[in-house]
């Protein structure tokens, strides 16, 4: 009954997020940016049973929802649109970048609740404070790496329409500011990726002696926050501004993706909890 | 020399080793690496054998273990190091120079003018109350009073920077200097910290057989299980006996290791260990305590060894042992004959040809993981600076502004001159400054001038 409560939840939030995923697309498409403000309005209300759902898991499990992919896969997804969400609260005229978060959230909403809903003993090893701090800053580094894109895809749209007459790219920030901005939630989603590594590392030290062990999900975590850290670097020395910076912050988005998502399905990792089933 | 110190600490330099560093390890994770999965990469290579020279050659195979690898590290270190310094005497010139009254004859990119009714004193006071409570300092207080806030973040640089050499250091000590080892221990059993004791170990290239030769003894293990009868976990109460003869008792189970000096004792595996007495005639060939291991503890259910081969005999047992049931299940054979398949009960005699097998008294063994890495704790320590530099760097934003207070001779009114500047994220700050300008000059001013 309550696998079946989640899987209705669920399912109601991903119609709310990919009515969101329509008008957000939709808007710079058909240049009307009085679509942003029905979109916001989707996206939140999508997160109220997606809210519910995750809570449901816990209740069900005893514990957040963080093991195999029908936890973990929403629980990001949560993670992901908890932040943009907050982000719009604080300044709404960028809401905008829900082009980049909304089909993200609801493809990995989608993904995960095809997943076993199997309930599975958690190693004595998962019983830390640190698995908390771990699983908390990656999916802030997450949903930042997300935002980052979002600014830097508006920057691209907005540079190549800027010839024309668009009322859309018109009411959207200067090419300056959506550059800045980019740069500005990468900068934070290095932060974050650095505290997870680093967070994780002290937690695989406490629960098996070693901190690192060139595990692939590790690697693929430190490739990801070195492109981050190399971005910042190109950026500063290099004044790769603009549309060069834009692409790299498209490259390590899906870095980041590969690093979280994708490990787990190729190779074999500490990480066994992220495996598809 | 002073061009290569030049090069050494040059971000350019950085960005290129950053690149380096980062296809390194997109190579490690694409290539299957042998030290973490040698049967993925045997199977690898059997399928691209054409590439196993270059790969061996470029030990490909163990990039993380290679001494390009390790020589590419350094060459980072040396450079972060060296970027590191460079930033820490910048940092020390800003505070250097923020922390006397020039920097109130700087250049400040934003500037205001205002006029007031109010005399020279209520006006100075009024916007020193306004400064204050937007959490600046006055720093310089003459005829131009210089307030500045946030000055630590001076350090962010190169504080991150220096957690991070700390990180790289601790790492490659850690590389050459650890020591990781499995010791198998049953109840009542001692041993002691030595080379030899150990089942499986792996010591750094330059650990130099720092042994500590404490004795490390179990004196029980406890199994404890849940409510639907299945095992949940294994607790080992354990002993530590250093050669001044000062003892420690711990607890150790799975994520809750023992601690001594720069050891770690991990629980790693556990099982059981039954009283095993074979004869031979009137030989006793074997008497003892015979280590059953598990794939799964916590499915708890199949515990056994496979292929044994019984000292100065040509016998070779195989042995499953049930708890549930707590019966085994034995073949011993004898130069490919079978002599025994069959089921033994505990503390049941069985004979087969001229042997006598029985299995009595039950024991428990746990395999404890002793990790000896001593530098660890830098490490994390270095991660904890680099998190306060990152924070300083990202949160503190150092900010300066500049009020001129004066009388102006014609048409007697005070006039209000501000200044102000921050050494980040200037677009924000501009709105900051204009919101904070509205605010002063709430003051009943009249805005004679904001030059950009």
């Amino acid at each position: 009954m309550l696998i079946k409560t989640q899987i209705i939840l669920y399912w109601v939030s991903v119609a709310c997020y990919v009515v969101a995923t329509c008008l957000y697309i939709g808007a710079p498409i058909f240049k009307k940016d009085k679509y942003l403000q029905p979109a916001t309005w989707s996206m939140a209300l999508g997160f109220v049973p997606h809210t519910a759902a995750i809570i449901l898991r816990w209740y069900q499990t005893g514990h957040f929802p963080y093991w195999d992919i029908y936890e973990v896969y929403p629980s990001y997804a949560w993670g992901a649109a908890l932040l943009f969400l907050a982000m719009v609260i604080w300044r709404p005229k960028w809401r905008f970048t829900g082009a980049m978060v909304a089909p993200f959230v609801f493809i990995m909403i989608g993904l995960g609740i095809m997943g076993s809903t199997e309930i599975h003993a958690i190693p004595r090893t998962f019983f830390t404070f640190w698995l908390g701090v771990h699983i908390a800053f990656a999916k802030l580094a997450y949903g930042s790496a997300l935002i980052s894109t979002g600014f830097a895809l508006a920057y691209l749209y907005k540079e190549r329409v800027k010839e024309q007459v668009n009322s859309y790219a018109e009411k959207l920030p200067s090419l300056d500011k959506l550059d800045f901005l980019s740069y500005a939630f990468a900068a934070f989603s290095f932060v974050m990726l650095g505290i997870m590594i680093v967070s994780g590392a002290i937690w695989a030290y406490k629960a098996w002696g070693r901190y690192w062990g060139w595990d692939p999900i590790e690697t693929w975590a430190l490739i990801s926050w070195l492109v981050y850290g190399l971005y910042l670097h190109l950026r500063f020395t290099y004044k790769w501004h603009g549309r060069k910076a834009a692409y790299l912050s498209i490259g390590a988005l899906v870095l980041v993706i590969f690093a979280f998502f994708g490990i787990p399905l190729f190779y074999p990792s500490a990480h066994e909890h992220l495996k598809y089933k | 020399m002073g061009k290569i110190y030049n090069l050494l600490k040059s971000k350019q330099l950085a960005v290129y080793l950053l690149i380096a560093l980062t296809l390194t390890a997109v190579l490690g994770m694409i290539i299957p690496q042998e030290e973490l999965f040698p049967e993925i990469y045997q199977a690898w290579i059997v399928k691209y054998s054409f590439v196993e020279p270059i790969i061996s050659f470029l030990q490909l195979n163990r990039v993380f273990y290679s001494a390009w690898f390790i020589t590419l590290s350094i060459a980072f270190l040396v450079n972060l190091s060296a970027c590191t310094y460079e930033r820490v005497l910048i940092g020390r010139r800003y505070w250097k120079h923020y922390s006397d009254d020039a920097w109130v004859e700087d250049n400040f990119s934003l500037q205001a003018h205002l006029d007031s009714n109010v005399d020279q004193a209520s006006a100075s006071r009024y916007v020193d109350g306004i400064m204050r409570a937007q959490g600046y300092k006055l720093t310089v207080d003459s005829t131009n009073k210089g307030y500045a806030k946030h000055r630590l973040g001076f350090w962010g640089v190169p504080l991150f920077h220096i957690g991070l050499v700390i990180v790289i250091l601790a790492a490659l000590v850690s590389a050459y200097f650890k020591l990781t080892g499995y010791m198998m221990l049953g109840e009542g059993e001692v041993r002691e910290e030595n080379h030899e004791y150990y089942a499986a170990l792996h010591e750094a290239p330059l650990f130099n057989e720092q042994h500590s030769g404490f004795s490390i003894s179990l004196l029980k293990q406890d199994r404890v299980y849940n409510e639907d009868n299945k095992l949940d976990y294994v607790k080992s109460n354990v002993v530590i006996e250093d050669r001044d003869g000062t003892s420690q008792q711990f607890v150790v189970e799975k994520g809750q290791p023992a601690e001594y000096k720069d050891y770690r004792i991990f629980h790693y595996d556990a099982g059981f260990a039954p009283l095993l007495q074979l004869t031979k005639g009137s030989q006793a060939l074997l008497r003892t305590y015979f280590l059953l291991t598990t794939e799964d503890l916590e499915v708890d259910d199949r515990y056994y060894t496979e292929d044994f081969n019984v000292p100065n005999a040509k016998l070779i047992l195989d042995v499953e042992y049930f708890p549930a049931r707590d019966e085994y299940i034995v073949q011993a054979s004898e130069a490919s004959n079978v002599l025994f398949a069959g089921t033994v009960k505990a503390k049941e005699t069985v004979a087969f040809g001229d042997y006598t097998l029985n299995f009595g008294e039950m024991r428990y063994w746990t395999g404890f993981e002793i990790v000896k890495d001593s530098s660890a704790t830098w490490l994390f320590l270095g991660a904890w600076i680099g998190l306060v530099g990152l924070i300083m760097l990202y949160l503190l934003v150092p900010k300066f502004w500049v009020v001129t207070i004066s009388t102006c001779e014609q048409t007697q009114k005070t006039k209000v001159l501000l200044k102000a500047r921050s050494l980040k994220y200037q677009r924000i700050f501009k709105e900051d400054f204009e919101q904070l300008v509205s605010k002063i000059s709430e003051i009943n001013t009249e805005r004679v001038a904001n030059v950009d």
